[in-house]
């Protein structure tokens, strides 16, 4: 039956994908889309409850897998070799032919019976399953109402709805693939594939933006898949196997694979978004919303911090952990720092992606069974809350017209649901008690201890955290009493608009409130390899919080606080005191402009008598530190540690063992 | 035994619910008195600010916006929340996120009115957020370190006073104590009584009943940072309150003294000299 | 019984602190700045008003007492409406100074509007050009006086002159009657 679901969560999608391409008609398409949701979400659930430890080997597959593999490579290379040549792009065709060539050396070398198993399940990949799955399907579902508006407003010509969508799906079976395997080629394929979709996704408007930034994503990410295929060559040269299990317990330890390690991180990085390489993540937010949502947020810019999280074994305690860690720490806070200068909505939220990956990084590197499950409860956590973000200005973005968040000032009057969903999902990305917060807790108290200039750089980082979430929630909401009390919203949202945003609002809080179920159920075994079990449940293993060896986060006795908390302080704030026990009557003030404020709301008296506008923005630090500045900067610090970083490795790759 | 101890954490609760205020209360009366002392003054009354807080809940029900109103008492919730926590002997670094969340919710109820002088001066509290923040995680961590654990039964239950294995901590949280008491030269988003500054900064549009709830959220964050003062000499009443007393003398000497600063002095002035403190008391725990 | 003697003691509490609380606004129509600079000499360690509590905070939405000075022309009644409204009640408000009062020496130009009285409710006259810090401390007691008696809901009556007490120059019994 898991074989079953198996081929549901990765084949289904691809044959969806391209029945998509066949729908001419909006309905066609719209039922392949809805289909792949319910076959996905469930199958997902399933695979999560039954398939801890599911081992799925070549032999048990009705048709060939190690053509079928080389096919697909062979294929995905052709066809990312003939875009470049196409827009007669050098890096694209420079490291696309380089893979080619590197792969028929590796097909050569390479043993069928190596291929298998190629799907080995663990609770890491279940968990990864389920946000791409799950997270996906819904973005997808809310895609739907989306781009059907976006038809409309790009006046340029597209592509085909239908290859949005064809790219999409195979864009989720090609994920659930690359979290389930346990071959490092196979890797390599879904890796290279995510690559390709991302490239489409992005250059889908066709206009001239999106296509360099699509062929810059795509440059990057091959240049990412190229370094991957030389670790896999490396790999397979050294220990004859592709076995991923197998490579991570040989490679603890052992000096002369370091290189291809340290080509793995590289890889893992790029795909990451981390400096030098975030230029593509930034760019790629020109892409139409459900895509940064779907690949830019939640699911693809993950892959690199799996593959962190998934041989953080193989480098731990080596020098190339403690460069991931300080490297890690360095981006959470250069891009904090950078999100603060920004006033683009999409681009405060490309950063903030860019930090917590950062961070998720550093907890790699730092290695002990805590900081893993700090990693873990980041990933999980900030795909959601990120997710339901994009969603949230995508939408706010098709109403107003704009994704600079000046413009989302007292965004509340006209969406009210849109800025609550928005408002809960900042919320959660940065308040106690839900799941980003803890896991921040965890990774701040897993490396207190270890290393100090990590310390000190997340510090700084998660202060910066705040400041750029904290203006945003608030511009949303400002508005005088009158604004807020009777907002102004129009026709309503689709219900395929809000209900992917409710869901994944509940799914942000449920998920925080069950967090220390969540660490029993599928984390803890996830750690079991790194230490001792960080945390134990607290509370009569009915998950009131997390206790651990020298701290302890109370959960649910937040939550209630918190409930009670938003009770009483709607109950307060009641702006219609006739419900409220005394009637007295409330006055409804208006903000302060000395006195010379006319009666047209947010004006004063100005020049030659006539009313003027007050306005006031936030402080995008333009003195200090312009993007340009500081973005070259960080990327400059950014390529001296990974330039010394690959140094080392070949230096203790070489000097102790040969490779060829 | 559950019961028992569920009731005992409920009365430390209550406690201390009722007796923050009065204490903190209080000691903004004697800083007042001796600030006037200071200027050749007379100044208030003790229980003066008792009376300003009392006299705000006799003024007219207003609104500036319902999400102020809303934002303002999450800000008291989680203050509140945090000081009772730390008396519970709770975790170190949850507290100090949770008493970050009450500031955020600040900062969100200022920005939720749109008023140009409350806009800046939410702008301007936010960057003493990120003034003061990393010092005080800093000084928790030098906590851990000598202690090794965040938890605060833990840390108070520690032999020695901490004071001396982390005096330069105690001077970096003396510039968080300077940021959050609103004193000068740190204090650029509001200022405590007297003072103007962007007519009254982040506290412009709060009014009546909102303005006491957020007073009150920052007497129980100036409760917060004090107790974290206290913990540094938590195995003697005397030692704790002398540290008290120092860190009181010593705040109203530098506020008459200082003038206030720009928000950009204030950052690299606290970063600079803060972190620097703190890495270096941090490097002299690791080598020594 | 026991409850109602608790909320009688708290109104008690509650009404002691509203005056011993007062903060003020001070607005300058446009005077020569002598009543200012006696108004703010108020504030200085010689007579240190801060003593009974009183703060000047520059917010009409913090403020309790409105001291005005100078006079009130054409172009800045509206101003001096708008702050009196954006003030919440209860609220006093006291016109300091001749100019204030009634115009002053420049009652007849024709852009001044003569009196403040004549564009929101003045509680307390101190007269004077410029009127003595005694004197303008003496007024904001008996501004004090009058706002024990008023309550919050008290409706704004603006631009209709109410009652029109002034200050007697019996500087004894302010003195004795302040800060009930």
């Amino acid at each position: 039956m898991l074989t079953i679901t198996t081929a549901i969560l990765i084949l289904l999608p691809f044959v969806l994908a391209g029945l998509c391409l066949l729908s001419g008609k909006d309905r066609a398409l719209n039922l392949w889309v809805y289909l792949c949701s319910v076959a996905l979400i469930p199958a997902s659930m399933v695979f999560a409850a039954r398939g801890n430890g599911f081992v799925l080997s070549t032999f048990d597959v009705p048709f060939n897998s190690g053509l079928c593999l080389a096919i697909v490579d062979f294929l995905v290379l052709i066809v990312i070799a003939s875009v470049g040549l196409k827009h007669k792009h050098p890096p694209i065709i420079c490291f696309s032919f380089m893979q080619i060539g590197l792969l028929f050396y590796l097909d050569n070398i390479l043993n069928p019976l190596d291929l298998s198993p190629f799907i080995h399940a663990d609770t890491l990949s279940i968990v990864m399953l389920m946000i791409v799955s799950v997270i996906g399907s819904l973005i997808c579902l809310f895609a739907i109402p989306y781009m059907k508006k976006h038809e409309k407003h790009v006046l340029l010509v597209t592509r085909p709805k239908r290859f949005f969508f064809a790219v999409m799906l195979l864009f989720l079976g090609s994920m659930n693939g690359l979290v389930l395997t346990n071959n490092i080629l196979f890797l390599y394929t879904f890796f290279e594939i995510t690559s390709l979709c991302s490239f489409w996704l992005i250059g889908f408007d066709r206009t001239f933006a999106a296509t360099k930034n699509a062929l810059k994503a795509l440059w990057m990410n091959s240049l990412g898949g190229l370094a991957l295929l030389i670790a896999v060559t490396l790999f397979y040269t050294h220990l004859e196997t592709l076995d991923m299990r197998e490579i991570i317990t040989m490679s603890f330890g052992n000096a002369s694979l370091m290189l291809p390690l340290c080509m793995l991180i590289l890889a893992a990085f790029i795909k990451s978004a981390q400096p030098p390489f975030q230029s593509w993540l930034l760019g790629a937010m020109v892409a139409p919303t459900p895509v940064s949502a779907l690949l830019h947020s939640s699911t693809m810019v993950k892959v690199g911090v799996y593959m962190a999280i998934r041989f953080a074994p193989a480098y731990m305690d080596s020098f190339l952990s403690v460069s991931v860690a300080l490297l890690g720490a360095f981006v959470f806070l250069s891009a904090a720092l950078s999100a603060i200068g920004q006033s683009n909505g999409k681009k405060i939220l490309a950063y903030s992606t860019i930090s917590n990956l950062g961070l998720i990084f550093a907890c790699a590197g730092i290695g002990t069974s805590e900081a893993i499950t700090a990693g873990i409860f980041l990933i999980i956590f900030h795909a959601v809350s990120k997710a339901l973000l994009f969603l949230c200005t995508g939408t706010v973005e098709q109403k107003i017209g704009s994704r600079d968040i000046e413009n989302m000032r007292g965004v509340y009057r006209l969406m009210p649901f849109t800025a609550m969903m928005m408002l809960i999902g900042i919320m959660t990305m940065i308040l106690p008690p839900f799941g980003m917060l803890m896991g921040k807790w965890i990774a701040l108290e897993a490396v207190a201890a270890i290393n100090l200039p990590v310390i000190l750089l997340l510090a700084i980082g998660s202060s910066a955290t705040l400041l750029y979430w904290a203006r945003w929630a608030g511009l949303l909401l400002s508005g005088s009493a009158e604004d807020v009390i009777k907002p102004t919203s129009t026709a309503g949202l689709p219900l395929l608009t809000k209900a992917p945003l409710a869901l994944l609002c509940a799914g942000a809080l449920i998920l925080s409130f069950f967090a220390p179920l969540l660490f029993k159920i599928a984390i803890a075994p996830a750690t079991e390899m790194f230490g001792l079990t960080p945390f134990a449940v607290t509370g009569l293993g009915l998950g009131l919080g997390l206790a651990g060896y020298q701290g302890a986060f109370w959960i649910a006795p937040l939550f209630v606080v918190v409930i009670v908390a938003v009770w009483l302080a709607a109950r307060l704030a009641n702006p219609n005191p006739s419900a409220a026990r005394d009637k007295k009557p409330v006055k409804h003030l208006k903000p302060f402009m000395c006195g010379i404020e006319t009666d047209k709301q947010g004006t004063f008296l100005g020049p030659m008598n006539k009313p003027a506008l007050a306005s006031v923005f936030n402080y995008y630090f333009m003195g200090f530190c312009t993007e340009e500045t500081s973005v070259k900067v960080f990327n400059t610090i950014a390529l001296i540690v990974l330039v010394f970083m690959l140094g080392v490795s070949i230096e203790n790759s070489y000097s102790l063992g040969e490779i060829w | 035994m559950m019961l028992s101890s569920v009731i005992h954490a409920l009365l430390i609760a209550l406690a201390v619910i009722v007796l923050a205020p009065l204490a903190v209360g209080l000691y903004q009366g004697l800083d007042r008195k001796l600030t006037a002392a200071c200027q050749g003054r007379k100044g208030p009354p003790l229980a003066q600010p008792f009376y300003d807080m009392l006299k705000l809940l006799t003024k007219q029900r207003a609104l500036a916006s319902p999400w102020q109103s809303f934002f303002a008492t999450l800000y008291l919730f989680a203050s509140i929340t945090a000081l009772v926590l730390f008396y519970l002997g709770a975790d170190l670094l949850m507290i100090f996120f949770i008493s970050a969340a009450g500031a955020v919710c600040f900062v969100i109820s200022a920005i939720a009115v749109p008023s140009p002088y409350g806009h800046i001066g939410a702008q301007r509290e936010l960057l003493q957020v990120l003034a003061y923040e990393p010092l005080l995680f800093l000084v928790i961590v030098g906590f851990y370190l000598v202690t090794g654990s965040f938890m605060l039964d833990t840390i108070a239950a520690y032999p020695a006073p901490l004071l001396l294995t982390l005096p330069l901590m105690a001077i970096v949280l003396g510039y968080v104590l300077t940021i959050k008491l609103r004193k000068s030269p740190f204090d650029i988003s509001a200022c405590h009584h007297g003072h103007q500054e962007i007519v009254r900064g982040v506290q412009t549009e709060f009014a009546g009943r909102t303005l006491a709830v957020t007073e009150l959220a920052h007497w129980y964050e100036i409760a917060l940072v004090l107790s974290i003062l206290m913990l540094f000499w938590a195995t003697s009443l005397w030692g704790a309150l002398l540290l008290l007393a120092a860190a009181f003398v010593l705040e109203i000497i530098v506020d008459n003294v200082c003038a206030r600063t720009s928000w950009s002095f204030m950052l690299i002035n606290s970063w600079i000299t803060g972190l620097t403190l703190a890495v270096i008391n941090i490097l002299w725990l690791q080598v020594g | 019984m026991l409850a109602k003697e608790t909320i009688s003691k708290i109104k008690e509490l509650l009404a002691k602190a509203k005056v011993k609380s007062p903060w003020l606004l001070h607005f300058d129509c446009g005077s020569c700045n002598g009543c200012d600079i006696e108004t703010l000499a108020c504030l200085t360690p010689v007579y240190d008003i801060e003593r009974f509590g009183i703060v000047n905070m520059g917010n009409p939405k913090h403020a309790d007492i409105l001291l005005v000075t100078g006079t009130v022309n054409h172009k800045n009644k509206k101003v001096l409406k708008n702050l009196y409204e954006q003030m919440l009640s209860p609220k006093v408000v006291v016109a300091i100074g001749s100019c204030a009062l009634s115009g002053g020496i420049f009652k007849d130009c024709p852009n001044v509007v003569g009196g403040v009285d004549k564009v929101i409710p003045v509680d307390v006259f101190v007269p004077g050009c410029p009127a003595k810090p005694e004197a303008i401390i003496d007024g904001v007691v008996l501004g004090l006086q009058k706002l024990a008696a008023k309550t919050e809901t008290a409706k704004t009556t603006a631009g209709k002159p109410s009652n029109r007490l002034k200050v007697k120059a019996k500087v004894k019994e302010k003195v004795k009657g302040k800060g009930k």
